[in-house]
């Protein structure tokens, strides 16, 4: 195992432990922070991805990137997943309501419809 | 095993229905011809579904919004059960089914004393199909063999007769075609006796165009696997 596979393994572990036991919109404002705060770093001093990439065992920052982007693209498109599952089941049980509602005034009250 | 007298008006058949004003009217007309209670559930057409049934003797139901033919049939299913519906059958809209076989369905359930009486297409030979619609319909069988333990000879089958203690179990959260695998899944899972029953379906242009693709089995297992992981 790399030492980035170790850091990556050690830090996604953390994010969720934290996710589970904290308030998840701290946890999602924290870890969006992180992100920024990361790029932010990248961007002003381009060469730290390199030096970090190489402290790790990745041989290039630009590999470094690429699999962290990988990884917060599977992170996000799960929750995003999630989020849309929710959603749908919430806006089944209402529209069904509504159609129950509207059916058993139309019941009551033929001239409803 | 002994025959009953049997009031049509104790089959509650719920009709889901989605941009089917081609066929919806014959389909229903068929089912009010044998005294049935016909519930209809438009499911947010946007052919005004609705208009070419309104007129009829039905329960007429609006979903405000299309959500999928497994949401119209819970909806559907919840409605007779307010009624307190005796026995509560799915039949289709497209006019491939046959009011008829819900007759012999339902005598088989009270003459077994069953739960759920299932239609099957491939119990005798009188149904006939595109080969590769039989495939994909046999992958299905062996699909669902996986997902509940039991070998149902037709497990895609929109016709299904319930008493109403089944449809009470039912919780459909599968609100498009993955609808049918979780049915069964959910009658599996409640131990309830499941019988199947020979039923012709007629195929036409009109509903094969209208029907699954061999495509909608792998929407199918994506919806069923989304599902499990996100419960």
């Amino acid at each position: 195992m790399t030492p980035f596979q170790i850091v990556a393994i050690i830090g996604f572990s953390v994010f969720i432990v934290v996710i589970i036991l904290s308030d998840t919109r701290k946890a999602l404002k924290l870890a969006g922070v992180s992100v920024a705060s990361l790029a932010l770093a990248l961007i002003v001093a381009p060469n730290i991805a390199q030096s970090f990439a190489v402290g790790i065992g990745i041989a290039r920052g630009a590999d470094l990137v690429s699999y962290a982007s990988t990884c917060f693209l599977i992170v996000f498109s799960m929750m995003a997943v999630s989020r849309y599952v929710k959603m749908r089941r919430s806006m089944t049980i209402l529209a069904r309501k509504l159609t129950l509602l509207e059916a058993r005034l139309n019941f009551q009250d033929p001239s409803a419809g | 095993m002994t025959s009953q007298t049997f009031d049509p008006k104790n089959l509650w058949v719920v009709v889901a229905a989605y941009n089917e004003k081609q066929a919806a009217r014959r389909s229903v007309e068929d089912l009010l011809q044998q005294g049935f209670e016909v519930v209809v559930v438009d499911d947010g057409s946007r052919d005004d579904t609705a208009s070419v049934v309104e007129d009829l003797d039905i329960h007429l139901l609006r979903h405000p919004i299309n959500l999928g033919q497994g949401a119209a049939i819970q909806t559907g299913i919840q409605y007779a059960l307010t009624f307190n519906a005796q026995y509560i059958a799915t039949f289709d809209s497209d006019g491939q089914h046959r009011a008829e076989d819900l007759n012999a369905m339902l005598n088989k359930l009270q003459q077994y004393g069953s739960d759920v009486c299932l239609g099957s297409r491939f119990i005798d030979k009188s149904t006939t199909m595109p080969i590769f619609r039989r495939l994909t319909l046999k992958l299905a069988i062996v699909f669902t063999y996986f997902h509940t333990g039991k070998w149902f000879t037709d497990a895609h089958n929109g016709l299904r007769v319930m008493t109403n203690r089944s449809a009470k179990i039912l919780d459909l959260q599968e609100n498009r075609m993955a609808h049918a695998s979780e049915i069964l899944s959910q009658f599996v899972r409640n131990n309830l006796a499941i019988i199947e029953h020979p039923v012709t379906i007629h195929y036409t242009e009109y509903s094969l165009a209208k029907g699954q693709t061999s495509f909608s089995g792998f929407k199918i297992l994506f919806d069923l696997v989304i599902s499990k992981v996100f419960r």
